[in-house]
């Protein structure tokens, strides 16, 4: 008994000897990262990673859309009557845009406006979603080498607002989700021109604050970006509006919006880099 | 040597389980923190050092894809390991057959809410720090992710206690076989 106890002791100690050598080599490698030596090795680790996260993440989306497919079958019908109704509406939308895209030019040409530099986007997979509560973030399978920098602004390929570029890496990068309870992006309401700013309600929805007492919200208003502060580009479709309270005798009114994008089922994004 | 390099698979795997795979699959982000569901195996079979180096190496992968400041992970599930040693050693019996549940309940209460806790606190001294908004909706996921804890405990206590098995059937054979022959 006692020789059973004497070796948990000493093994017990060998291992708090362990605990004690990595908690050092930690020690140093933090301050090998803020200095800034270790950031290349993170990159070549990130970027070994890069074609397993992207197999792992391939696999995930498939048995995740199958499971919403098999619970959703109940429903479909319903849903592509909406669908039907929704795709309807929006070609003749399409075809008036177009119309004013038109006449927008002409007018723009004959008062000598300067054509507006197109943004320059790249393409990337969306290979991982850290899983951290308190944070909403995604991996993205492009990194420094391919043009994307911190702060550049990533969206699906029809303009919907996706998030923000926080971090990058040689070959990757990290996008805050708009749904983060960090992110935060002046807007504008289409139908009565309110100004206010969406903030990320903790990965669950979008909060629309700081809009004066005065203003009108509709729901079903579109809410899109302003490109005030050059913090996001103009126009990028945000969510609408879901629900819209009283404000009673607030000073600032506040608004539900529903994202346009199902942050859950993000494969394929684009970052602007340029514009 | 293939005990090793089968550690290191088996952290790779489960690094990718638990930032690419189950994200996926999950609505809100949410995945079962396989690390530390590691970290709590070789605890309960008592591999010490193993533990310690899986905490090390994983928090390091993890640190990585983390907006939180570097070796906070790390730091978090080293502590972990220290704690789940000295509870086993001291408080639930090694041989109870809910060891790995309670273990598992440790962990994840340390790994989950001392960030949320300390990040304030840290904020004051270093600006940089990102502190979320806390509520019921983040009380809500943090809930999930320790239930999906305790069940991945569950279900991957079958799959290590194998694994460890193996290593010992392989060192028992190689210690008849000296040489190999």
């Amino acid at each position: 008994m006692a020789r059973v106890r004497r070796r948990s002791t000493t093994r017990n100690r060998s291992s708090f000897t362990l605990l004690l050598v990595l908690a050092g080599l930690l020690v140093v490698l933090i301050v090998l990262h803020v200095i800034g030596p270790l950031k290349p090795v993170e990159g070549v680790v990130l970027r070994l990673l890069r074609p397993g996260m992207s197999a792992t993440q391939t696999v995930g989306s498939e048995t995740g859309g199958l499971f919403s497919t098999l619970s959703g079958i109940g429903s479909l019908p319903k849903e592509n009557a909406v669908l039907r109704e929704e795709v309807d509406r929006l070609l003749v939308e399409a075809a008036r845009v177009e119309e004013l895209e038109r006449e927008n030019a002409l007018l723009r040409e004959q008062l000598g406006f300067v054509e507006e530099a197109q943004a320059e986007t790249v393409p990337a997979l969306v290979i991982g979603q850290p899983p951290f509560a308190e944070f909403q973030l995604i991996v993205l399978d492009k990194g420094e080498r391919d043009g994307v920098h911190e702060g550049d602004t990533v969206v699906l390929s029809n303009g919907l607002l996706v998030g923000r570029v926080l971090s990058v890496s040689t070959a990757t990068s990290e996008v805050l989700l708009l749904t983060d309870s960090h992110s935060s992006v002046h807007t504008v309401v289409q139908g009565s021109r309110a100004n206010g700013i969406v903030e990320g309600d903790r990965g669950l929805g979008l909060l629309l604050t700081s809009v004066p007492h005065e203003s009108e919200l509709k729901v079903g208003d579109r809410v899109v970006t302003t490109g005030l502060a050059g913090q996001f580009p103009k126009g990028l479709l945000v969510g609408t509006i879901e629900d819209a309270p009283d404000p009673g005798n607030d000073l600032f009114r506040e608004a539900r919006v529903k994202p346009v994008v199902d942050f859950d089922q993000l494969e394929f994004v684009f970052v602007i880099t340029a514009s | 040597m293939t005990r090793t390099f089968s550690i290191a698979v088996s952290l790779l795997l489960m690094l990718l389980l638990q930032v690419s795979f189950f994200p996926a699959v999950l609505s809100y982000s949410l995945s079962p923190h396989l690390i530390l569901v590691g970290v709590v195996m070789w605890v309960v079979l008592g591999s010490d050092d193993v533990a310690f180096a899986w905490a090390f190496a994983g928090g390091l992968l993890l640190d990585a894809f983390s907006p939180d400041l570097f070796g906070m992970q790390t730091l978090l599930l080293l502590v972990s390991a220290a704690v789940l040693i000295l509870i086993r050693d001291g408080v639930v019996s090694s041989k109870s057959r809910w060891l790995h549940v309670s273990l598992s309940i440790v962990g994840s209460l340390i790994v989950l809410l001392v960030p949320l806790a300390i990040r304030p606190l840290m904020r004051v001294f270093i600006p940089e720090v990102l502190v979320p908004r806390y509520g019921w909706v983040l009380l809500a996921l943090l809930f999930g992710t320790f239930v999906l804890n305790v069940l991945a405990t569950i279900v991957m206590k079958p799959l290590f206690t194998r694994l460890t098995t193996l290593f010992l059937y392989v060192e028992k054979r190689r210690a008849t076989k000296p040489f190999g022959v």
